[in-house]
């Protein structure tokens, strides 16, 4: 029975001692080991210093982690919207319990969100490893796609009514008189979804609005005034034509952040019309042109609220010709201002 | 001895000199200060110099001031000055003699003023020059000039007409111009409107404010005559006046002379804001602010 014991605490001894040596190769178990491990003596080196002794306690990164239990996922989270073909994985947000640990491969379901044909679409995507399979969210937002388009032609002549009473106001200081050709044009707006991700309120997918269109402002005018600028007459009445014209044109897509829809405004006046008088059968002639020019310029802003700016600009009238007197032998080639132009800038 | 001289110079149409008061010529250096905001005037750097907003010539001449009465019954078969020239082309034109005013112009101008004559508004042409002769025609001022005389003459029918006066063989005659400058330009201006000094309108009543599509009427009594124009300026030089109303014009609500009525209106002021602005009452037209207008009679309006 003696034998027995004795060979019994033998085995035990050779087991510990196995156990002993195997755990210094092992990387998956967090046993401690209970004894002082003897290490080589370091060498000497400028930056690592020398240790007091030969033997070094364990250290702290020693400390055994035991990764036999896979990390487990435990969070899982999309983007609120998205706005483009997008690999999942590349925005995929996902969190493990052992961040320690190598986290098992994660699948994504869908792996690919592909833009839908409507507008938006909300996608369930799964998160699936080691077991554990957790969902999120997401807004795939086809912002290409319009959800509604609309008129904007009362917009427009508002445009084009303010543009002409500045224009009449204009004429009221100038030497002529008006009449306008009443502008028609349109324009539209298309609404469509957007991706906002970092909007306010959670609300990332928003309505944006697609200005786009393009119209030409016409007026005609009839101008008619003395010139006082001729020596043999005391006036001359001069009448001619003017046309403003102005392009518009648009072509804005609201963002996420508050923009301003607007269309700028570009034209111009123009005045031609000769002005020939003879007078006393040859005694006084005169052969002039006109030379004028102006602009329009400025902008309109549909969004977010309506809202004209512009500058219209009647710019000098000169005249440039001939002119006949000194009892029908004397002619004069002259250009002179008649007109020194005016501004006007609205809103008042 | 003196009546017998007298009758024969009637019986030989000569020698008018003797009997009219035709100046002599005595031309000497002259100052003209063109305003050079009066209407028509063109810049003209290479011939004046621009101060206060005036074109001053330096000239070779002679001015007559408010002009001088071109008599008729005058005859120079030879002027020896311009002025005898002028004198004899106006009794010439009031006599619808085209033989006279065929042989007033030099060689090289004959053949415009043939063609004129005996062209199909020939007969107009003289009825025309003939009526101005007649109609208080006055001799104003003559310059050198290119290679010769611009003189300025002026009738109560037509207004100024501006003859070119070369020498040809001693003797002063007409002469066609084709000329591209400014100066004689100008300066025919100046003798159109022959402007006298503007004068500053004051005690009107006005209102501190006016909205912008308001208006009201304003009345002026224009303070002399011959300032039939008033302008309301702003005070920034080189911009078109705000009303520009001429006596008994288009613009006046009244038909009485020397009482100027018209609307002013906000949008006269093109802008919304207080606006400076100057009343003035002139003798001839302005269309650009000047500064020379600036006085102390300022007046001021708040357009809402």
């Amino acid at each position: 029975m003696k034998k027995i014991l004795l060979l019994l605490l033998l085995a035990g001894l050779i087991v510990f001692a196995g156990q002993a040596y195997g755990q210094s190769n092992a990387s998956n178990t967090t046993t401690p080991i209970p004894l002082p491990v003897p290490v080589p003596k370091p060498k000497p080196t400028d930056t690592v210093p020398h240790r007091p002794t030969d033997t070094i306690p364990h250290p702290p990164d020693s400390v055994k982690i035991d990764c036999k239990t896979p990390p487990k996922l435990v969070s899982f989270s999309l983007p609120c919207c998205v706005s483009k073909t997008t690999d999942v994985a590349s925005i995929a947000k996902v969190t493990f319990d052992n961040q320690q640990c190598p986290p098992p491969a994660v699948t994504f379901t869908p792996a690919t969100l592909s833009l839908p044909y409507l507008s938006s679409s909300n996608q369930t995507v799964t998160a699936s490893a080691g077991g554990v399979t957790l969902q999120a969210q997401v807004n795939i937002v086809n912002e290409d796609v319009s959800t509604g388009s609309t008129q904007l032609s009362t917009d427009f002549k508002s445009i084009g009514q303010k543009f002409y009473e500045a224009i009449i106001d204009l004429l009221e200081n100038a030497p002529c008189a008006a009449k306008v050709i009443p502008p028609s044009a349109n324009f539209v707006y298309e609404t469509s979804l957007i991706c906002c991700p970092g909007a306010a309120g959670g609300n990332c997918v928003t309505t944006s609005r697609k200005y786009s269109g393009s119209a030409s402002i016409g007026y005609g005018f009839t101008c008619h005034f003395p010139i006082y600028g001729c020596p043999y007459l005391a006036s001359l009445d001069a009448v001619f034509s003017a046309n403003a014209s102005a392009s518009v044109g648009i072509n804005y897509k609201s963002g996420c952040t508050v923009g301003r829809a607007c269309a700028s405004i570009d034209g111009n006046i123009s005045v031609g019309g000769g002005l020939g008088a003879t007078l006393a059968a040859g005694f006084i002639s005169a052969e002039l042109q006109l030379l004028a020019g102006g602009s329009l310029n400025g902008s309109y802003c549909f969004y977010p609220k309506n809202e004209l700016r512009g500058n219209i600009t009647m710019g000098s009238v000169k005249v440039v010709g001939t002119v006949s007197g000194g009892w029908g032998l004397i002619s004069h080639t002259v250009e002179f201002t008649v007109f020194n132009g005016v501004s006007k800038s609205f809103p008042d | 001895m003196k009546k017998i001289s007298l009758l024969f110079c009637v019986l030989a149409y000569g020698c008018a000199a003797a009997v009219a008061q035709i100046p002599a010529f005595t031309a000497k250096q002259v100052k003209v200060g063109v305003p050079a905001f009066l209407p028509g005037i063109m810049p003209d750097s290479s011939a004046a110099t621009l101060q206060n907003d005036t074109l001053y010539y330096t000239l070779q001449g002679q001015v007559f001031g408010k002009g001088t009465r071109i008599s008729l019954n005058n005859h120079f078969a030879s002027p020896r000055t311009p002025w005898q020239t002028i004198f004899e082309m106006a009794d010439a034109y009031a006599k619808k003699d085209k033989q006279r005013i065929i042989a007033l112009y030099e060689t090289g101008s004959q053949a415009k003023i043939k063609a004129l004559l005996s062209g199909a508004n020939g007969t107009q042409f003289l009825n025309f020059v003939s009526r101005a002769s007649k109609s208080n025609l006055r001799l104003l001022a003559g310059f050198a000039y290119k290679n010769g005389w611009i003189v300025y003459t002026k009738d109560d029918a037509y207004g100024l007409h501006d003859n070119y006066i070369i020498q040809q063989d001693g003797r002063y005659k007409l002469a066609a111009l084709d000329d591209n400058m400014a100066e004689s330009w100008n300066l025919s201006l100046y003798y159109k409107f022959e402007p006298a000094p503007f004068v500053p309108v004051k005690n009107v009543r006005l209102p501190d404010s006016l909205a912008y599509s308001d208006s009201i009427i304003v009345v002026i009594n224009t303070p002399a005559a011959s300032k039939h124009w008033v302008a309301i300026i702003g005070d920034k030089p080189g911009e078109q006046v705000y009303r520009l109303i001429e006596d008994n014009g288009v613009n006046d609500l009244d038909r009485q002379p020397q009482k100027i009525s018209f609307y002013l209106g906000g949008l006269n002021f093109r802008d919304k804001g207080f606006h400076k602005f100057y009343i003035i009452s002139l003798n001839y037209p302005v269309q650009r602010v000047s500064s020379n207008f600036f006085t102390p009679s300022q007046n001021q309006i708040q357009v809402y």
